[in-house]
This record gives structure tokens, sequence and C-alpha cells, in this order.
């Protein structure tokens, strides 16, 4: 198989010369003022540069007389049905023309002559058909395309425009989520990504509506964002976890999550910098290029969705110790005491009972229950040759498995005198979302085109207080004593529970509400037969308020119990305007150009009004009515400007060569530092229809890459800065007046950390496109890397300044194998293999910099020569001298501090099958993955032995590796607590049938199909703790830390989808 | 329109380069600046009007690290929880270790609070330096600010282990500091309160606070006459108070919050069944009816690690309490102190009687007398004066130095005078020897520092 076989030749033959173009009509660059407008300013720079790009190129293309019309059909050759959004193009150009519904097109050529057309549709083989134009009657040109769903000639999304991979010098992967969703149910982006590209790793929450975590090819650095960008519909959206400006210990929404998932056409994941250098700074993690639905040419089709489904917790906690004795010295002696074996050992006590069990196994005490979730959706698209719509609409609650146990309802109840509680103090963990989406595709003429694309989403959201807070509900569950007979400093029962009852936990409440919009307008404009341009302004602003509060003589006992309430508002405003145009030249008949440069403008602003009130009167929840009431702001604000040139060589469409430069400056680099230039180089190289290459029946296609590129991360946005803070300050006797300190020593010369990154690999299609492997190697260093390093305190006491003084290394292979077994019209059975290494070092950490300390209590150390984030402790080894079976510290020989593990997997493999039978009206699709080559540490049991007192090693009996670990933990040594983290997990399963028709009928629909989908179905894993996925803060020093955590949840729904 | 061959191939590219980096220049030079209103300029605090909210907010860095709500950890609870004032009841080793006097460099909650002494000390030396520039009057506030200077090493020198540098910041640069014996920051102490007495013009407050500084000063360095002769002009009704609010909770009292709050990560030490305070050799603040001047009551508080139960409450500070720096009492204590070092039956008399004036005059309504006569040995008579003097300074950051002071002045042996033993129930582990905090892991960035010089009392 080849990439573009002429209609008319066979498999191996060459196609025949290219003709020559008519040379450019030349257009003069507006002039404009330096006053002007920021846009107009940047669209008419990149139409000069443009124009220049264009008048310096070759001529090589002639100019002929006026032009003429190609018609036609487009199907698909194996069923004969239209195929419809198929690309026709002319070789060499920006003329093109999408078929619309039955498959038919209509193209204007300007210039008469023969010509190529290339036909394109994702998941099809493209062709490449010489025709002639004459100036008469229009020529009619059908086309049949066969599919192949691993081909090269796929169209994917990139900052120049849409490319055909074959182009592309990286390995590219796309997740065409309109396909996978309607029979693979998703709950959030996390779900979506899961597994679904090699060497991408999304670790999720386990809370409703607790944000996913994304990397791509690890992680590089050490005090930035190891987010990737997050591009939808051409416009820079914000897409970061932790955004929530009132913590509940751990947990917090991710504004990626956002995103309703139904609404998206596909997603292009562009891993590192060799792909994503003309993303410019920020985008060294890796871009994730969202495209949403259009509407597509025809009658009107609509498309209905309900899902309902149960949330569970398939989880079993850990149980929790404590041993009860007698008290054998002191004023004390004979009385009933706590005895751990530290103390039999020093025969302080004799141990009489050890209790043994947890709150979870008892039914009345456990917060969980059974959640639920619903969603309902509808889409409609549809419109003509010229202008198409899609909208869409959805609305989604989800309620999480925490609920206060009834006894907790009925004292709260009654000692509130009232009939029953607030749902959300009942239901503490809920997510409501309710989204819009409107996209509108518009010819406006016969060289311009505009999209416009625009989405709301609604969503409010509740979590409990939980993880790393000691009012939490798990430490209320897990991190006391296991004793029934503690009260509080009131006498109400604690039962099991740590300091407070549940239901005050549980009375603590914290939401966040979110009004977004995302819009963006693209216009695409050919002047000329050879030139494209572009201009996409987009506007991402989200409202969003967080309100914590505790009404009055409700929470948990403590200063907040008279009543507090925080409540901020913030506003999330980005700004992307991208100018760009592509110059395209069939140079020679073997060697074709193509010319792009581009400007973008990126405004991230985010601006917060803080707000708190405490001591409030009965029933209020306004700070209004606070007697203490207090409020801040903060403002945070990025900008960055850059421009790019790309120059791609095809060469008979076999080897394609690129090369380009962005250049960026941002507000966000010290005042000494300008700007900072990406390079990028790559080749691809389809070796397979080079005539040396072996005749291999079954091999359709190899193809070689290889690419260099180059991006950055930006600074914070005063990090560079030398400025004071500002306070409020109490004189003794006066009101209070403003006063100011030192807050940031500033770095003049702070830059964006530098990552450049070398990328290899090949693609080889077999057996007539069934077999499809794409093995990639990477290797990303990441220079001037952005740390924050901690100032000597003396200094002012200034905690820390950035500096640009790491390199960090990541590399690792990649490997994705689509294999489709069998496929006929009654049934298909395929899988798609993905497996990805990644190998991470702090290569330096500057001259005489020491060691970085990082995750909880230090666990972590950031050394050379070590990876990021990684576990250090002291190894220790233990020796019952006296055998009596107590370790005492005199038991214990401790090593020196050294590495002990990576935490973030350096191994990970994901298995997705799909069988299709019964005409392939059934559809069985699942998905295990499994990851290992990681530490984790199980802070939750740390807790226990150090401080919760409750871990087995502390009683007398248990075995002495336990005890050792205990021991241990009272000279602050956890290596015991670092775990081996992997873990297989059967992440889920998935089945779908296609109603018969008749039914369908009957309900007036086109189509009818039911999907049933379990998560998180198994795990297998030697990790001691709740779950090897279970993450407190879900941040990259605590991501791999089980502190109290909400592990990940099962979940069963059923779902319907209608298209009428 | 046809244009040359000139025109087309060099005069129009050539014009569109211009044009297009024209317009790129000038949009990225315009449209990259952001003034961020969460900073504010240092050049616009070099000035008259910049000088007074730089000076407050020395002040208010001063008040934080003192007595404010820091992360909890402030002078007053630090020194008290490595004393036998407080002991902590939380589950972290930050405040577990210091109260059970085995610290390491890596406790992120004292790393916060040197941190923060030297922000203190730090920012009154760069106000100081903006007011003799642009603000020279009133003198005074230049002579507070020494004040604030000078207590701040002092706490340094009585906190820390010998070693602590002292580096300067301005805005050309940074100067690290070498590390210092405590010998020489006592000095350098000593110095600074020299220049707020310089500085104080005629007001009497900084001229107090002057005194008594010079007086804590020369008492550890056990210049004891000298250090009665400076605080001797010190009326005894004087006091040096921050002050505190519930504005914000950075501006509350640290000392309540660290105490008092439910689920307290500190608690007050109540004596054990032999009457013996923290550690077997801890002073029995807590009594029952309670001294007057360490006023607590019984409760049914949990600690943070919700196994310390039924703590007693002081009620010494409230949210909104301001804490003393330095007193009158304390002036008087020291000229007593001085007396007793006399090391005479007559002296100890002195003392004796001058305790009681204190109990009479100091607090109202006044306090009973100590019961029955002045000691009659030296060893009698310095425990008698040091339990009197722990809880005339209760919970203000003296007790520490007071401590170290009984093993370096007064020959006896830390674990005779720190608490030692096991820790009490349900805290697990024994006391170790630690007299001092030694100076956290992130001073190792001043390359003229590799640890303290040495741990001594």
């Amino acid at each position: 198989m080849r990439l573009f076989v002429p209609a008319a030749s066979a498999r191996g033959e060459r196609s025949g010369p290219q003709p020559r173009c008519e040379a450019p009509r030349r257009t003069s660059p507006h002039a404009t003022t330096a006053s002007a407008p920021l846009l107009r300013r940047l669209f008419t720079s990149a139409l000069a540069l443009l124009t220049v790009a264009g008048s310096v190129a070759p001529n090589a293309l002639q100019a002929q007389a006026a032009g003429g019309t190609v018609v036609g059909r487009v199907t698909d050759a194996a069923t004969g049905q239209p195929i419809q959004q198929a690309r026709v193009l002319v070789q060499g150009t920006q003329i093109g023309a999408l078929t619309a519904e039955t498959g038919r097109y209509s193209l204007r050529v300007p210039n008469t002559g023969a010509i190529v057309l290339e036909v394109s549709r994702i998941g099809y083989e493209a062709k490449r058909i010489n025709i002639t134009v004459s100036g008469t009657a229009p020529i009619t040109q059908d086309v049949a395309l066969t599919q192949a769903a691993f081909s090269l000639s796929a169209v994917v999304t990139t900052v120049t425009g849409q490319q055909r991979k074959v182009e592309l010098a990286n390995a590219t992967a796309t997740v065409n989520v309109a396909e996978k969703i309607a029979e693979l149910p998703v709950a959030n982006m996390g779900q979506l990504l899961s597994g679904r590209a090699a060497g991408v790793q999304v670790v999720s929450a386990g809370a409703t509506g607790a944000g996913s975590r994304i990397r791509i090819r690890g992680q590089s650095s050490l005090s930035l964002s190891n987010d990737p960008v997050v591009i939808i519909d051409g416009v820079r959206m914000t897409a970061n976890s932790g955004s929530s400006s009132i913590g509940v210990g751990g947990s917090t929404p991710s504004r990626l999550d956002d995103l309703n998932p139904e609404e998206i056409e596909n997603i292009e994941v562009v891993k590192g910098p060799s792909a994503a250098t003309l993303y410019g700074t920020e985008a060294a993690n890796g871009v994730i290029n969202i495209t949403t639905k259009r509407g597509k040419a025809g009658k009107t089709r609509w498309n209905f969705y309900t899902e309902n489904g149960r949330i569970t917790d398939p989880n079993t906690y850990p149980l929790m110790y404590y041993g009860w004795g007698t008290q054998l010295t002191g004023a004390t002696a004979g009385q009933r005491v706590r005895c751990p074996a530290i103390s039999v050992a020093a025969a302080i006590c004799r141990q009489d009972s050890l209790r043994v069990g947890n709150a979870f196994l008892i039914d009345s005490l456990s917060p969980i229950d059974q959640g639920s979730r619903q969603q309902y959706g509808m889409q409609i698209s549809g419109g003509n040759d010229r202008v198409q719509y899609f909208v869409s609409g959805e609305s989604e609650v989800e309620t999480g498995v925490y609920k206060m146990p009834d006894i907790e309802i009925a004292r709260l109840t009654r000692e509130r005198g009232v009939s029953s509680l607030p749902s959300n103090q009942i239901r503490p963990n809920a997510l409501d979302r309710n989204s819009l989406r409107a996209n509108l595709t518009a010819q406006i003429s016969s060289k311009a085109t505009l999209q416009v694309s625009s989405g709301f989403i609604a969503s409010r959201q509740r979590l409990p207080q939980n993880e790393d807070n000691g009012n939490g509900l798990m430490v209320g569950m897990l991190g006391g004593e296991w004793r029934e007979d503690l009260r509080d400093s009131r006498g109400v029962p604690l039962l099991g529970w740590r300091a407070f009852p549940m239901g005050d936990i549980l009375s603590r409440t914290t939401s966040q509400s979110v009004n977004r919009f995302i819009n963006s307008a693209q216009l695409q404009y050919n002047p000329i037969s050879w030139l494209t341009t572009r201009a996409t302004v987009g506007l991402d602003f989200a409202s969003r308020s967080d309100v914590g509060i505790n009404l009055f003589d409700q929470g948990v006992l403590g200063v907040n119990r008279v009543g507090q309430i925080s409540a901020n508002r913030g506003e999330i405003n980005q700004q992307t305007v991208d100018l760009g145009g592509t110059a395209n030249k069939q140079v020679f008949p073997w060697l074709n150009s193509k010319t792009s440069v581009g400007m973008q403008y990126i405004r991230n602003y985010f601006g917060q009004s803080e707000g708190t009130g405490q001591s409030l009167p009965p029933g209020a929840t306004t700070i209004t009515a606070a007697a203490v009431r207090n409020s801040s702001q903060s403002t945070d604000e990025k900008r960055t400007l850059g421009y790019y040139v790309e120059q791609v060589f095809s060469i008979n469409e076999k080897l394609f060569i690129t090369g380009g430069l962005r250049r960026d400056a941002a507000s966000a680099f010290g005042k000494d530092f300008r700007a900072v230039n990406y390079p990028k180089v790559g080749a691809s190289w389809v070796m397979s229809d080079q005539s040396f290459f072996p005749e291999l029946s079954w091999v359709n296609t190899f193809r070689l890459r290889a690419t260099y590129g180059a991006s950055g991360q930006i600074p914070g946005a005063t990090d560079a800065l030398r400025f004071y803070s500002p306070f409020a300050t109490t004189i003794s006797g006066t009101a209070d007046q403003p006063g100011v300190s030192l807050g940031s020593l500033g770095n003049a010369t702070l830059r964006p950390e530098f990552s450049a990154e070398t990328e290899g690999g090949f693609d080889l299609t077999m057996f007539d496109g069934k077999s499809n492997i794409e093995v990639t190697y990477y290797n990303k260093n990441t220079t001037d890397a952005l740390i924050e390093r901690r100032v000597a305190p003396s200094i002012a006491g200034v905690t820390s300044r950035f500096e640009n003084i790491g390199n960090v290394r990541n590399s690792g292979l990649e490997l994705v194998y689509n294999q489709r077994v069998v496929s006929n019209e009654r049934l298909g059975l395929e899988f798609v293999f993905t497996g990805s290494t990644n190998k991470n070092e702090l290569i330096t950490l500057g001259e005489g910099v020491s060691p970085i300390p990082s995750g909880n209590r230090n666990t972590q150390l950031n050394a050379p020569g070590f990876p990021l984030y990684g576990l250090w402790g002291r190894p220790y080894t233990y020796n019952d001298a006296n055998g009596d079976g107590l370790l005492v510290a005199s038991e214990m020989t401790y090593g020196d501090n050294q590495f002990i593990g990576a935490t973030y997997p350096t191994r990970e493999i994901a298995f997705t099958p799909t069988i299709e039978l019964l005409d392939k009206k059934l559809r069985i699709t699942g998905q295990v993955d499994r990851k290992w080559g990681m530490k984790k540490l199980n802070n939750t049991k740390r807790h226990q032995c150090q401080a919760g007192i409750s871990c087995e090693g502390l009683y007398q009996g248990a075995p002495l590796e336990e005890q050792a670990k205990a021991v241990a933990a009272a000279s602050s040594i956890f290596t015991g607590f670092y775990e081996d983290g992997s873990f297989t997990r059967f992440r889920e399963l998935s089945v779908s049938y296609q109603m018969p028709n008749s039914w369908a009928k009957a309900l007036r629909a086109e189509r009818w199909n039911l999907v049933l989908t379990g998560r998180n179905l198994g795990v297998w894993t030697p990790f001691t703790g709740v779950d090897p996925e279970t993450t407190v803060g879900n941040s990259d020093t605590r991501g791999n830390e089980e502190f109290f955590s909400t592990p990940p949840m099962r979940y069963f729904t059923f779902r319907m989808n209608f298209n009428f | 329109m046809r244009f040359s061959f000139v025109t087309r191939r060099l005069v129009r590219p050539a014009s569109a380069v211009f044009l297009a980096v024209g317009v790129v220049a000038g949009c990225s030079t315009s449209t990259l600046e952001i003034t961020d209103p969460d900073v504010l300029n240092v050049g616009d605090y070099a000035t008259a009007a910049g000088a007074t909210p730089l000076r407050l907010g020395a002040i208010q860095d001063f008040q934080n690290v003192f007595s404010g709500n820091l992360n909890l950890e402030n002078v007053i609870v630090v020194t008290g929880n490595v004393s036998d004032e407080m002991y902590s009841t939380d589950t972290f080793d930050d405040r577990l270790f210091p109260n059970q006097r085995a610290m390491n460099e890596n406790l992120p909650a004292l790393d916060n609070f040197y941190r923060a002494l030297h922000r203190a000390r730090a920012g009154a030396t760069r106000a100081i330096g903006v007011l003799k520039a642009v603000a020279p009057t009133p003198v005074q506030n230049i002579g507070e600010l020494y004040g604030i200077r000078g207590m701040t090493e002092t706490f340094f020198a009585e906190t820390y282990c010998s070693g602590v540098p002292f580096s300067e910041e301005t805005d050309s640069g940074t100067q690290f500091g070498q590390p210092q014996t405590t010998a020489q920051i006592y000095t350098r102490a000593l110095a600074s309160f020299d220049s707020a007495l310089a500085s104080a013009g005629t007001d009497a407050r900084v001229q107090n606070i002057a005194r008594i500084g010079r007086g804590r000063v020369l008492l550890n360095q056990g210049r004891f006459d000298d250090a009665a002769a400076a605080v001797a002009a010190v009326p005894t009704n004087f006091s040096w108070v921050t002050a505190h609010t519930t504005s914000s909770g950075r501006q509350e009292n640290g000392v309540w919050n660290a105490l008092s709050v439910a689920n307290s990560r500190y608690a007050i030490v109540l004596p054990d069944a032999q009457g013996r305070g923290e550690g077997v050799n801890g002073v029995a603040f807590l009594t029952t009816p309670a001294d007057r001047r360490i006023p607590w009551q019984a409760s049914t508080r949990t600690g943070f690690n919700g196994s310390s139960r039924n703590l007693p409450t002081q009620l010494k500070y409230d949210r909104t309490t301001g804490a003393v720096v330095a007193s009158g009492v304390e002036a008087r204590l020291i000229e007593l102190e001085a007396r007793l070092r006399k090391d005479t039956q007559a002296d100890r008399d002195a003392v004796f009687a001058g305790l009681n004036a204190l109990r009479a005059t100091a607090i109202s309504p006044a306090m009973d007398p100590l019961p029955g006569a002045a000691e009659t040995t030296q060893t009698a008579a310095v425990n008698q004066f040091f339990a009197e003097r722990a809880k005339w300074l209760y919970l203000t950051g003296h007790r520490l130095g007071d401590m170290r002071r009984l093993v370096r002045q007064y020959g006896r042996t830390a674990n005779s005078v720190f608490p030692t033993g096991n820790l009490p129930s349900p805290l697990a582990g024994v006391y170790g020897n630690d007299v001092n905090l030694p100076i956290p892991f992130d001073e190792r960035n001043n390359p003229n520092f590799s640890g303290c010089l040495d741990r001594n009392p």
C-alpha cells in the first residue's frame, strides 16, 4: 500500500510527473501604524511576513488561463455508501472542498490544465487522482476510498493548520472521541484520556468532581506545573488541576474536567517539545489539542442520550489496632491503660487485649453509601453546503459515595431541633454540571470560511473536608485510636471516630460554582490559490465562586463553631490571538514546499477577591452577617507573544523535511532577558515507497521519522520581580495601618525553562492494514530548569527564589500496536496495545545548590543523578536480640539516607480489546492497564504508626517487620512505608448493543443502542494501602502518596443513545 | 500593475520585513508590560511617604514572630515548647521533636520560625536605613526599630545554637553572613540596643525598650551589675506589648491559637502526681487555685493528635491579647538577680523581699507573699528566684534563655534543668539532650554556613 496511489496506477508504480503551477498574483502588504490595535497589528504583521515568504519563494509554477469546475461523489469502496466530510484538495494549493452528506463535492479550480486531486478522510486511505481541468464543462470525478484505520494519510490538527500524519516527523496520538464515546461513556476528561495514548498517564482522584492529573512523557519541572497545554478549537484554555481557593485537604477540581467529553470530535496529543515547538513557551509538557464537533451538511440529525449509573466503593480499608493493658509501674499502677509494645518491653505495662477493626466495617459508623450518576443530553447538527451547525446541551448530576451516617443525622436533627438536615451536609460530595455548545461553520465566500465555536459550562460541585486535613473525613475514620469509649469535650460519643463526630465533620460544606464560556472564531481565507491565511481569536472566560461555610453552632468543635464563611470570587480569563498563513508551492514536480508563518498572543489572567467572616448569627450564610470580616484581593497575569516560521519540503511525497523556529517574549521573563528562540527540525521518510525497499507482500508501509524540537516553560507572573508585599499592621491603641515588607528577592535574569527533545521511531503497517506498529524513542532535556530554590533564611527571611539552575532529562520508549484480528460484516475483533517507559533524572542542580527536599515530611529528595520527586529514606535492619518478640529502638540498625525509588511509574502498558458480534450489533470493549516501576508512600499507615497510634506494629504480637516500621517511625524514619506501588487494573468494560431497527423505528429513531459500562472493576497490587492509585492532592510531589485519600470508586452506568 | 525585477525581488520583500519586524517589536514592547497590582515597587518606599508603611511593616513582622499567628510558631511558643512551659499535642515532628529536645535541621515549622525571625531583623534594618535617609524625625521611630532589631538578635542568641549568620540584602545585592558565635550575637544585640537608646530622643517608651534590652543582653553575658544598672531607670509599671486583633488570622495572638483552640497542637503542662512540672524538672506552673500570673482552667479539650485529652486551658492570652515583650517587672527581676549573685544571706533576704514587693505591687490585686522566709542556701534561693521569675515571665519568651543560663551561669547540668526522662502518656519515647534549636537546613544555601558551631547552652 502506498500513501497516495494515483487512481490509475497500481501498487509500486510511481506517480507521473506533476504539473507546474502558475505564479501567484502578489498583493501588497497592508501598512499599519504602531498605535493600531493589537489584533490589527498582529494580523498585518502576519500577512507581511507571509508575503515576504511568498515573494522569496521560487516561482516554479506557471500561471495559466481561467479555470474550471470539478464535481463528483466520494464513496466507501467497500459499501458504496457516501462519505461526508471528506476533503478534496488540489495538490500544491489550498483550494479544496468538503463533501456533503451525500458524498458530493463541487470544486472551483481557478486554472485550467492538469492538476492532482487529493481526497482524504480520517479512517480512509487518501487518494491522489490526475485530472485535466478545461474551461468548458464541469469535470466529473468520483472517488472510492478504502477504509484504513491506521493510515499515515490521516489528517491531524497542528499549529499551521491541518496536516497529514505522514508529513509530521513526530509520533502523533489521536483519540477519536466522537466515535468512542457513544459506546464507551466517560464521566470526565481523565477517563477519556486514560490508556488511550502511549506515554500519556492519567492519575484520577477518587472523589466525584476531583480533578485528574495528566502527565505526558514524565515530569520535567520541579517547581512549575507539569500540566500540558490544552487548546480547544484553536484557542488556549485554562486546564490546570488544583483549581480552588478553598482547600478541603487534597481533592481539588481541574478546569480541564469542565469540558463535556460528549462535545468533542477528537483529541490530538502532542507529546513533547519536538512536536510542540510552534506552540511556544509553556508547551514543554505537551499539548492536548481538542477539536469539538461540527455540523455536517445534510438533513438535521438529532442525537439524544441518557445515562444512569451507580457508584460503589469496592475498597477495603486498613484495620486499626489498640492494645489495652495494665499499668505495672508508677502512680497509676494497676490501672487499665493503652499498652504499646515498647512499654511491654520496658515492663511498664502488660498487654491484656488487642482491639482490631475500623469504623468502615460498622455500617452505622461508615460514611460510605452508594453514589449515583445521571446524564441527559441532546445534540443537533446539520446544514447545507455553505453553512453547517452543531448544537448540543447536556445536564449531568453525580453524587459521590460519601453520606452522613444515619445515627449522626438523627443526633444532629435532635440537637438542632429541626426535622431534616441540609442535603449538602448529608451528601457532601456531588457534581452538577450543565453544558451548552453551538458551533457554526460558514463558507462566507469562495475564498473564506468562518468557524465559530461557543461553549458554556455551568457547574456546581461540593467536596467534603478530607485527605490531609485533621478535621477531615478519612482522618476521622482512620487517623485516631480504635476504641469505642471516647467522647468529645461536650460528651458526644465518638464511637471510633478520631476526634469529632462524623456529622460535625460533614457539617462544614465547601462548594465551587463555575460559569464558563469558551469561545473562538476562526477565519480561513485563501486569497490566492497557493496561500492560506488563518486568524483565530478566542476567549476562555470563567467566573469561579468558592464558598466554605460553617453555620453557627455547626461543624467540628473549634473557633469556626461560632460560624465561619469563606467566599472567594475569581475570574479566569485567557485570551488567544493566533494569526498565520501557509504558502504552498509545487516548486518542482518532485518537490513541494510549504511555508508557514504566524504569530500567537496569549494573555492569561486570574483575579480573585477573597472574603472571610467569622462569628455568624444563627442561620446566616453571608459575610455581611459576620461579626469579624476580612477581605483580600489577588491578581496574576502573564502575557506571551510569539511568532514562528516553518518550512516543510516534500520530496516525491516520500521524504518530508521540516524546519522551523519560534521566538517568544513574555511578561514573566526577567527584565534582563527579552526573548527565547525554539528551533525544530525533522524528517519523515516513507521508506516503503522507495524502489530499493524489499517487495514484502505483508508490509504495506514503513516509515522512519526523526525530529528535534524545543519548547519551554514560563516562570510565574511575578517570579522575576523584587517587590514589597502589603499587609495590615496592628498598632496598639490605633486602628490597623498599612505596612509593607519584602515579598520577593526577584531575579532579573530569569528566563524560561528550555526543553529540547529528540524523537525518533518508525511506523509499520502490515497485512493489508490489519497490523500497525508505532515505536518511538524520545529524549527530552530540560535545561535552565526553573527551580524554586530555597534561600538561606538569613537573607531577609524570604523563603525561596526562582532560578534557572537545573537540568532534567526524560527519556523512554513508546509502543503502539493496533491489530485487527477479524473484520467482516458479521463480526470483528481488534485490540490496541500501548506501552511506554520513562526514565527521569535530575542531571544537575546548579553549583553549590543543596539537594532539594520535597514531599510530605521531606520523604523526597531531588538530587542530581536521581529522578525528580524520588523517595529517599534510611534503610534499616532489625534483630530481636533478646528473643522476646518485641522490637525496641536498640534492636534497630539504620543505614544512611539513600534513594529508594521513583514515585512516577517508569513502565506502563494498556491493553484495549474490542470484539463485535451479532452482525456487529453487539460490541464489547474493555481496558486493562498496568503501571510499575515506582514506589508509593503509604502515609496513612505512617500516620497510624507514628501519631495515630493505631497500626499493628505498635502492639505486642505483631510481626517483627511491622514492629520495625513503627519503631523506625518513632525516629522519623519512614522507609518502611515506601511500598511497591505497581498495579494491574481492570479499568473499564463496556457492552454496547444496537437494538433492532424495527424497535428503533417504533420510536421514530434511526438507531437505538444500549451501553452498559463498568469502571474500576478490579485491581491487583502488592501495595498494602487502600488502592495504589489513591492520591492526596494529585500534585507531582504528593501524587503517589496515600494519605487519608479517597480511593478510586467503581462505576456502573447504563446508557441509551437515540439517533433521529 | 507590473513591477520591475528589483521592485519585486528586493524592495517589496525588504519593506515587508521591516514593516513586520517593526510592528512585532512595537507589539512586544507595549503588550508585554504588565503592572501587577499585587506587588509594590521597592523604589516607591524609599520616600518619606513610603517610609511609614515600611516602618510599620517591620513592627508587624516583629509582632508576628514574637506572639503572632505565624503558622503557630512564634518566639513564645517555640521557646515554651522546648522549655517546660508547654508541650506539643501534635502529630508532626516539627513540634513533637522540639518538645522532646531531640531536634534536627529538617523541621519545617522551625524553618518557618527561623525565617520569620530573620525577616523581622532584616525588615528593621532595612527600615532604619530608609528612615535615616528620608524621614529622620521623629528620631524615636528609628530608635524603636533598633530596639526591635536588638530584640530579634537576642532571641537568636537565646534560642539557637552557636553559629547563626546574619546576611544582608539590599537593592544592590546579597551579602552572605558568616556564622556568629552566641557571644558575638549578644555583642551585636547590645550594639543595637545602644543605638536604640541613642536614637530614642526623649521618648520614654523607646528609652525603656532599649534599657530592658540592654539589661537582658548583659544578663546573658553574665554582666549582672551592668545589667542592673542598665534597667534601673525603668519604672515597674512599664511594659512593651505587642498588639493583636481579629482583623485577619495573621494578626491574631498566636499563643492563644497554639494553646487554647479545640484540638490545639500545644498544651500547657499539668503537674504530675508528685506535683512536678514537665519532665521531672519543670516548674509546676499550674496550681489550684491558680497563681494569678498564670490563669488557667480545666477543660475537656482534646489535642490535635486526638489522644491527648482533658487539656487545661491557659487564660493569660485571648485571641487579641497583647504579649509583653519587655516590662518593668523584668527590670526589677534583673536587679534582684544581680543582687542574688552577691551570694550573702543579706542579699538573699533582699531578693526575697524584692520578690514579695513585686507580688505586692506589680499585680493587682496584690498577691500573697511567698511563704516563710528567705532561703538560707544559695542553691535554694536560686531555685526560688528562677521559679518566681518563670512565673512572672510565663509565656513571654524568656524561659528557654533562663534555663540555658541556669546551666551556663549557675553550674547546673542540662538534665537537671530541662525536662528529662520518659515523655508523659500518650506521647511515647524519652526526652533528648538539646538545650537549643539547630539552625535549619536551608541556611546551608548560605555558602559560609555549614551547621551549628556548637550546641552548648
